[in-house]
């Protein structure tokens, strides 16, 4: 018996589109990520490892830090108000369960740009907000364009992705394991604790990674609602395309984002083939 | 049973609140006499006004464009990898399972910087067709995603059934597969489009100078500041975007109902 | 002889077909019967042209289609699940192997109303296939199967996602259809019963082999191999060693077992030293007495006793073994009621027992 499986043609087609149309861009960041820079902007056909060493550079560093704890900031904010979320639509059964899903994915099909400026509607210096405490003669608030901003942002725009792997960790969850726990005595807070909550962890702990990581390379957020002056990794990463013409180090940290979202995929797979569901129709459920 | 939780029952409908709240600002603010007091009083002279900007007809019209042709390539790149994929038995390996999903996972960011980077390098002129090609470059993996599912809903031994009464591989597709899967195609259609019609990051990178679609206008007008114009927009788009995504659920919800008979 | 397979072979990962050599003649109706895994099913998928043999041939009507793919084969299948088009109408999916052949439409729909007559189910025929029953689902599978009038059809369980009522109702509906169309139809299935009422002939598998290939009646009072004899039908059985040679003029052999010496009848089989005696349940009579008959007499204690109107089942121990015994309610042992506990004798005739070599 042959052990690798003859791909039909018409699959080839989509599956070379793809090399093509993802494979080879990516590719071309990572090759640039080991190329170097003149002055000039011009690039460089030399291997080398100094944009990795470059991101180390304190500058850098404190950029990465500062990143990394807003956005831990974040998924940690997620997960507390996702996980309620995720917990009733698990839970509730009949009519309601859908029109909760519905009622969660509608905002996340409308455009990005716009839930954006809702937000800027509503908290911005002429913004709902703003107006309501100038009405009650309280001194105006800017949480625009301040860190508060930007978590703000990443917490309304990531918590549907973090809501559909708790969902569907707990959705996953035999229902008979709450029954079964209760008729052995447990109470409630035990059954949650002791049985639902080791059966999800792994779940719920992937869908944060998958959270996390690309909030780390947000660039739209931090740039509408952060202001100038808050640095942040993922803004960085697109100013050295845009602004500083420095390609290599902009790929280099493109780079790093995507060989951490590999790793979570990979912890993913191996977590998941242990309990046998295919990712794909993880996905397809979230889509 | 019936789910009794009051605390979870409340925490849930405040985090949709919440989630609603931009939105419905949003939509409201298109009527104020004054956008930014919200006691101002109802018109609707932006909205109309906007009927008079052409200044936005052109992005539109480039959104839709973009849109059908990006989801008319995502359509057919994907249902041919998924019904050829899906003659292979068995697990797919994990190299061509990562490809697939690489799209969908990686962040909009860093997919726009490399489809950017790589059609300068291909020397292409960024304009409508790199921008078509970059949406159907990651909506094609949600359209196989939709397809594959599609087709395992399928009796596998009805492809084998056709064959059997003496159907051709190609005829196998056309007179049994295809049919059969036409109301998941036109989802995924309609999720492409969707998917292209709100994108504004990867548009952002591959578009160039010329081109602008609506997102972007947003987006440029946003940063000129808050104009009445912009909330009219707004609205505008959110009711797209609401249509779009109750065509999708009552499409995903006709196909529930047909299947169940 | 219209199908016919030459020393074919089939392996696959934890399977393997050993080599089968088996011939269907035209107008039979063949009946491959065994346990599930036992590779009946791969046969079936071989000559349907869905598996590719390892070796052998698969031969259908002179002609070689070992390699052939299946929509270049002149036959035809019911798949277990039905597999009709969920798109296609019900006369949409009898239609559907006359539009391949691209037949005039004229001719295309009096044949298929011919079918959907054959079948009963004319009224049906602007149905959706989601809109009518299992056994209307099994129907239209068999119009689809046979409206091209195949050399062959391939009956893959048809039969088993029915409830039980039916499935009895639709196996001689099957038969009358089937005795009406004069198609050769090959069966698989794991039900004795079906086999025995619909074939001609039966090939019994067991873990990939053929064990003996016969008329219902063969398979059923003279099978090859102890499986075959359990597979189809209750038996009970008695282990034991063959006294000395067979008489010469009553051919009788005397059989020395754990429950006392026996005296058989020598059958044709050429037998080893060690035997299993086969005896049908229904082929035992019960005694109150001792009587002094011919027959082989073993007593016992009645264990437990099924009343089923038209027969009872008992079950009889006789030292370390329980004999099961089917006796049909005749008038004539009406007065003679039997409880358990009772002490019986069991008599049975040496030409009734089944003598074969013990499986190991």
């Amino acid at each position: 018996m042959k052990n690798t499986p003859v791909i039909p043609s018409s699959a080839w087609i989509f599956l070379i589109w793809l090399i093509l149309m993802t494979l080879l861009p990516f590719s071309l960041i990572l090759g640039m990520s080991f190329l170097q820079r003149t002055d000039l902007g011009n690039i460089v056909f030399a291997f080398s490892l100094k944009n990795y060493q470059q991101l180390l550079d304190w500058i850098y560093f404190k950029v990465l830090l500062k990143t990394l704890w807003l956005a831990f900031g974040a998924t940690l904010s997620c997960l507390m108000i996702g996980f309620p979320v995720a917990y009733f639509l698990a839970r509730v059964q009949g009519p309601l369960k859908s029109i909760g899903l519905i009622l969660l994915f509608i905002p996340f099909w409308t455009n990005f740009i716009l839930r954006i400026y809702g937000i800027v509607s509503l908290f911005g210096s002429n913004g709902l907000f703003n107006q309501i405490l100038a009405t009650l003669g309280a001194p105006e608030v800017s949480i625009l364009y301040t860190r508060l901003g930007v978590y703000i942002g990443l917490v309304y725009n990531y918590l549907p992705f973090l809501v559909v792997p708790i969902y569907s960790s707990l959705e996953k969850l035999d229902p008979f394991l709450r029954e079964a726990a209760s008729d052995l005595g447990a109470t409630r807070f035990q059954t949650f604790r002791k049985v639902i909550l080791p059966n999800i962890k792994e779940g719920v702990f992937i869908g944060s990674l998958f959270v996390f990581i690309p909030m780390l390379g947000e660039y739209v957020i931090p740039d509408l609602l952060g202001g100038a002056k808050e640095a942040f990794l993922g803004k960085v990463m697109v100013e050295q395309f845009f602004i500083l013409q420095d390609w290599p180090l902009g790929s280099a940290i493109a780079t790093v984002l995507s060989v951490l979202l590999l790793g979570a995929l990979w912890l993913q797979n191996r977590w998941t083939s242990k309990n046998q569901q295919p990712q794909s129709q993880e996905l397809s459920h979230a889509i | 049973m019936r789910f009794k939780n009051p605390l979870v029952t409340f925490l849930f409908w405040m985090a949709i609140t919440l989630l609603y709240l931009p939105l419905l600002y949003l939509i409201f603010q298109a009527f104020l006499e004054n956008p930014n007091d919200w006691r101002s009083g109802f018109t609707l002279k932006w909205l109309i006004k906007l009927f008079d900007s052409p200044a936005l007809w052109g992005p539109l019209l480039n959104s839709v464009e973009i849109g059908v042709l990006s989801a008319t390539l995502a359509v057919s790149l994907g249902t041919l990898g998924a019904v050829g994929l899906s003659r292979i038995s068995g697990l797919l390996p994990p190299v061509i399972q990562t490809l697939i999903i690489l799209p969908i996972l990686v962040p909009e960011v860093i997919t726009g910087l490399s489809l950017l980077l790589f059609f300068l390098l291909c020397r292409f002129d960024l304009g409508f067709l790199t921008v078509v090609v970059a949406h159907a470059s990651f909506s094609a993996s949600f359209v196989y995603f939709i397809m594959v599912e599609q087709l395992r809903k399928l009796d596998p031994q009805m492809s084998e059934a056709a064959m059997d009464l003496g159907a051709k591989p190609t005829e196998v597709f056309w007179k049994v597969t295809l049919p059969n899967i036409i109301p998941g195609v036109m989802g995924a259609w309609l999720l492409a489009f969707t998917l292209s019609f709100d994108d504004f990051l990867i548009s952002f990178f591959t578009s160039g100078a010329g081109l602008t679609t609506l997102p972007l206008k947003i987006y440029s007008l946003m940063r000129i500041g808050v104009s009445p114009e912009l909330n009219g927009l707004s609205f505008i788009m959110i009711c797209i975007s609401t249509f779009l995504v109750l065509m999708l659920v009552s499409k995903e919800q006709s196909r529930k109902w047909v299947l169940r008979g | 002889m219209l199908l016919h397979l030459e020393a074919v072979t089939k392996s696959f990962e934890g399977f393997q077909l050993h080599p089968l050599t088996l011939s269907v003649e035209r107008g039979e109706f063949f009946s491959l019967l065994g346990p599930s895994g036992c590779g009946k099913t791969t046969v079936l998928r071989l000559i349907g042209g869905f598996e590719t043999p390892t070796s052998g041939r698969v031969i259908l009507n002179d002609q070689d289609i070992t390699r052939l793919p299946p929509h270049k084969r002149n036959v035809h299948t019911v798949f277990q699940r039905y597999a009709l088009f969920p798109h296609l109408t019900v006369a949409e999916n009898v239609a559907f192997p006359l539009h391949l052949k691209k037949l005039p439409s004229a001719e295309i729909s009096e044949r298929v109303k011919e079918s959907l007559k054959l079948v009963e189910i004319e009224d049906l025929q602007d149905r959706r296939t989601h809109q009518i029953s299992g056994g209307q689902a099994q129907r239209t599978a068999l119009a689809r199967a046979l409206v091209a009038k195949p050399e062959l059809v391939l009956l893959d369980e048809p039969l088993s996602a029915l409830d039980p009522e039916l499935r009895m109702k639709m196996r001689e509906e099957l038969k009358t259809i089937c005795k009406k169309v004069g198609i050769t139809f090959l069966l698989v299935t794991h039900d004795q019963e079906e086999a025995l009422q619909l074939s001609d002939r039966i090939a019994v598998f067991k873990s990939g082999q053929c064990l003996q290939v016969g008329t219902p009646k063969t398979i059923y009072e003279d099978p090859s191999d102890t499986f075959v004899a359990r597979f189809i039908g209750a038996v009970n059985e008695i282990p034991g060693d063959i006294q000395g040679e067979a008489s010469p003029e009553t051919g009788e052999i005397v059989l020395s077992s754990p429950l006392g010496m026996f005296k058989l009848k020598k059958n044709g089989h050429s037998l080893p030293k060690q035997v299993s005696v086969i005896l049908r349940p229904e082929k035992m009579r019960l005694l109150r007495s001792k009587s002094t008959t011919q027959e082989n007499l073993m007593e016992g204690e009645i264990q437990d006793l099924i009343y089923l109107g038209s027969r009872t089942e008992y079950a009889v121990k006789i030292g370390p073994s329980t004999f099961k015994v089917f006796e049909q309610e005749l008038e004539r042992l009406k007065k003679r009621r039997l409880n358990v506990g009772d002490r019986v004798f069991l008599a049975w005739r040496g030409d009734d027992a089944i003598v074969l070599p013990q499986s190991t």
